[in-house]
């Protein structure tokens, strides 16, 4: 092998390495689907409490706990991703896009359902919209993790 | 003369080309906005020494930007590449990448004579 056929390998082993570190730990989606669950509950949680109550109880520790997460997998795994995800890895899109479709979906279901008074519909619908988030964001790493290793990534 | 040469947006960027320096940037280009030190070391596979001197050869080109830290009392490093480090990868890789092109193209026509 030439030598700039050897750099360019060097340069695969590189991608194939960093993507091998894109996991996700189960802590991470355990703690992930808990807060996700406590973010798609708003609107239950406002019905149950009140919408102030519901605010600073359920959804602002809940998008603390979120934002946190990131750089906690960051020194887990050593490597901090880009945090403009749809732009960095093209692959994560369709997952990322339809995260975002199930979140609204649920949301709106959810205030339908209780304005309706079925209750148990509605926390089924929170439960099954954090179980597809969840699945969603299995998707989306495993899309980061191909974009990286076949070099379609971007950063900074 | 810089001992660059160019051809199109393609260069040899003789502070990227040694290999150590090459797995370093392709690591850090890789699609990630920091990696840590630990990570570096271990995938390009040297010793901290080594990755201390060679980093800072990228460092002082301008193409590395260093930020240390710590995690209790454990001090951890991270780096990332700057725009123009990044500029200067792509460009190396596109030379790379004409460079093993036109030794595909020959190798038929070496054993003409």
């Amino acid at each position: 092998m030439d030598e700039a056929a050897e750099g360019l390998e060097q340069i695969r082993r590189q991608r194939a390495a960093l993507a091998e570190r894109v996991t996700l730990p189960w802590w991470y989606v355990v703690v992930y689907a808990a807060a996700m669950l406590a973010v798609l509950a708003l609107p239950l949680a406002s019905w149950a409490l009140s919408p102030e109550l519901s605010n600073w109880a359920v959804f602002l520790p809940a998008m603390v706990v979120l934002f946190g997460l990131d750089p906690l997998l960051a020194r887990t795994t050593g490597a901090r991703l880009s945090r403009r995800t749809l732009r960095a890895y093209p692959s994560s899109r369709p997952a990322g896009v339809t995260m975002l479709v199930i979140a609204a979906v649920a949301v709106v279901g959810e205030s339908v359902l209780l304005n309706v008074g079925q209750v148990a519909f509605a926390v089924g619908l929170v439960v099954v919209a954090a179980a597809g988030v969840v699945g969603c964001l299995v998707h989306q790493t495993a899309a980061i993790r191909d974009d990286i290793r076949e070099g379609r990534a971007t950063s900074a | 003369m810089t001992g660059s040469h160019h051809e199109g947006p393609a260069r040899l960027d003789e502070i990227i080309h040694p290999v150590t320096r090459l797995s370093i940037c392709g690591l850090l280009a890789a699609g990630a906005d920091w990696v840590e030190f630990a990570v570096v070391r271990d995938s390009v596979g040297v010793s901290d020494s080594v990755l201390s001197k060679q980093s800072r050869v990228l460092e002082d080109a301008g193409y590395l930007e260093v930020r240390k830290g710590a995690v209790g009392r454990r001090p951890r490093t991270w780096f990332r590449l700057t725009p123009a480090g990044r500029d200067a990868f792509t460009a190396h890789v596109a030379w790379l990448q004409n460079a093993a092109r036109r030794a595909a193209e020959a190798a038929p026509t070496g054993h003409r004579g």
